[in-house]
């Protein structure tokens, strides 16, 4: 009976080894129905991984020098980290802060002043941006048939068809679908893994009492517009929605930006501005507001305590997703550019 | 006799009520003459040269239950020719047939399309994600003899103001033609005082209303 035992011991160990493999893919029940459908169908997530070559191949900008991936960098949670603006090809730089770009599937509205209404369509703008990518739709396609790979690539995915924007824009928003953070501490909590320290769970109440409004769980953003009373800045004049709703109102009003992955995409706010989520704590506690009346969501500064600022961080620190981070099903496809330079080698 | 007299009724009668499908044509004019694009026009003390006009035209419809729900990028530029199409719409002579110029509001939040709403055409607005209804371009050279482009980037993409609807009889060959008239924008705008519109908004939506066809 003593090999029994043996067994039985060799096993638990092994089991203590084997965490319960959970896809990122995969949604948790306590999140809300999905505004983009996701790709479940196999040709979608071919269709999907074909967005992922392209999210990563700099052949999108005119001098093929920029990607996706330039500003939104998967080891930051798809954000372009320490750079309060992106720049793009010839060093241009741009007017706004890169977000960290997942769980693109549940927002109603897109970019900082949301101007983009579907997801597919958000990849035309730093497309043809000229401080981005500086290209159009017409030549990207035009580089896309010369290609052999994205050709063979095009014919696995949308067999009989020819290139398309349309093809180039649904396999990049089908790719960015999937990108779904949901294994933080946070999350591990919420399916029932994990207990909350007692100052993680003090901070958790600070945050349901102050911060849920804007920031609702379990997205950490209502997705909406809002004016958290950041004065303008001289130099950029970015005046936001305004520029895409042209209402009094909307001046001064930014997509509200999730918190989850805060930690990967520093710097914050919609041009970058705070370095660090102290300099954000400190806005809210300490920051001048009113820069434009009557629409100022934020129109008294935050009162908590030293303790509960401190409890608060505690609590944010669980919101940060380094399975997600870290996920190679979303980093750089070796496989699909290694795939073409064997074929290549085979045939010369 | 009365029966070959009876089947050459029905025939005849028949041929009348025949559906066919409807072809769209559409024509460039001047003060009510067909105009070539490739004709510069005179207004006021400059000249006008277009180079490119393009114009969103489709869910046309001659009854509820008969519609054709696609859109079709009419006009011309360096790399686009489209002035005829044929439309799947089931139609007999003496029908009306209501068009829409511009993108419906919901197929403006429909994410990517295929064909004529391909983007890589140049009719969508980029940074504000809708279709532009209508596009005109070109130079125009004032009495100086100084030449400047000229760019009118029309319609909108929220409700009201992303199409504006016309309606035209079907001919007996099946078809309509659909006359556009560019007096319409040269009487209206001096583009000295304003050259460009390159912005969706309340301004780009009026310009558009003015200068669309009006039904026949």
């Amino acid at each position: 009976m003593r090999w029994l035992s043996h067994i039985v011991l060799a096993g638990a160990i092994g089991c203590a080894f084997v965490w319960p493999e959970e896809r990122c893919s995969e949604v948790p029940a306590y999140f809300p129905p999905t505004v983009f459908d996701l790709p479940t169908s196999v040709v979608d997530q071919q269709r999907a991984e074909l967005g992922r070559a392209l999210f990563y191949d700099p052949i999108l900008s005119l001098d093929s020098t920029i990607s996706c991936a330039s500003c939104h960098s998967p080891y930051h949670a798809f954000a372009h980290v320490d750079h309060a603006l992106s720049h793009g090809i010839g060093d241009s730089i741009g007017t706004r802060n890169a977000p960290g770009l997942f769980n693109l599937a549940w927002s109603k509205i897109l970019m900082w002043d949301g101007a983009i209404n579907h997801l597919d369509m958000q990849s035309i703008a730093p497309i043809t941006h000229p401080d981005e990518m500086g290209e159009s739709m017409a030549h990207v396609i035009q580089k896309l048939k010369r290609s052999k790979l994205y050709q063979d690539a095009l014919a696995s995915c949308w067999p009989g068809e020819e290139w398309e924007s349309y093809h180039v824009l649904r396999a990049l928003s089908l790719f960015q679908s999937t990108l779904i953070s949901q294994s933080a501490r946070y999350d591990a909590m919420r399916k029932g893994q994990v207990v909350f320290t007692p100052m993680e769970s003090k901070g958790y109440a600070v945050f349901q009492q102050h911060c849920n409004q804007c920031h609702r769980e379990p997205l950490f953003t209502t997705g909406e517009l809002s004016n958290n009373g950041l004065p303008m800045d001289t130099l950029l004049r970015d005046e936001g929605a305004y520029k895409v709703l042209l209402t009094p109102a909307s001046k001064g009003m930014f997509k509200i930006p999730t918190l989850r992955n805060w930690a990967f995409t520093k710097p914050y706010m919609h041009d970058g501005r705070f370095h660090r989520i102290q300099d954000v704590l400190a806005h809210y506690r300490n920051g001048t507001y009113n820069t434009w009346p009557s629409n100022v969501r934020m129109n008294a500064p935050l009162r908590i305590s030293e303790e509960e600022s401190v409890e608060l961080m505690a609590f944010l620190k669980t919101l940060n997703d380094s399975a997600f981070v870290f996920d190679p099903s979303h980093q750089f496809p070796k496989h699909f550019f290694d795939h073409a330079k064997e074929k290549q080698t085979k045939i010369d | 006799m009365k029966i070959l007299l009876g089947i050459w009724w029905c025939l005849l009668v028949g041929q009348a009520t025949a559906t066919d499908s409807l072809e769209v044509n559409l024509m460039w004019m001047y003060r009510n003459q067909p105009w070539d694009l490739q004709t510069p026009i005179v207004v006021r003390d400059y000249t006008v040269q277009f180079e490119r006009i393009l114009v969103y035209v489709g869910s046309l419809q001659s009854a509820p239950s008969n519609v054709d729900t696609a859109y079709y990028l009419l006009g011309t530029s360096e790399d686009w020719t489209k002035l005829h199409f044929k439309s799947p719409l089931q139609v007999h002579a003496g029908d009306r047939v209501e068009v829409h110029w511009g993108v419906d509001s919901l197929t403006q939040v429909s994410g990517a399309m295929h064909g004529d709403l391909d983007p890589q055409h140049g009719m969508y607005w980029a940074w504000q994600s809708g279709y532009i209804a209508v596009k005109m371009e070109g130079r125009y050279t004032d009495a100086t003899g100084k030449s400047k482009a000229f760019t009118f980037h029309l319609g909108g993409y929220r409700t009201p103001g992303c199409f504006a609807a016309s309606s035209y009889v079907v001919n007996e060959d099946h078809t309509i033609t659909l006359l556009w008239d560019v007096d319409a924008l040269l009487a209206q705008y001096d583009f000295r005082a304003k050259d460009h519109l390159m912005l969706p908004g309340n301004e780009a939506t009026q310009m558009f209303l003015d200068i669309i066809p009006h039904s026949d």
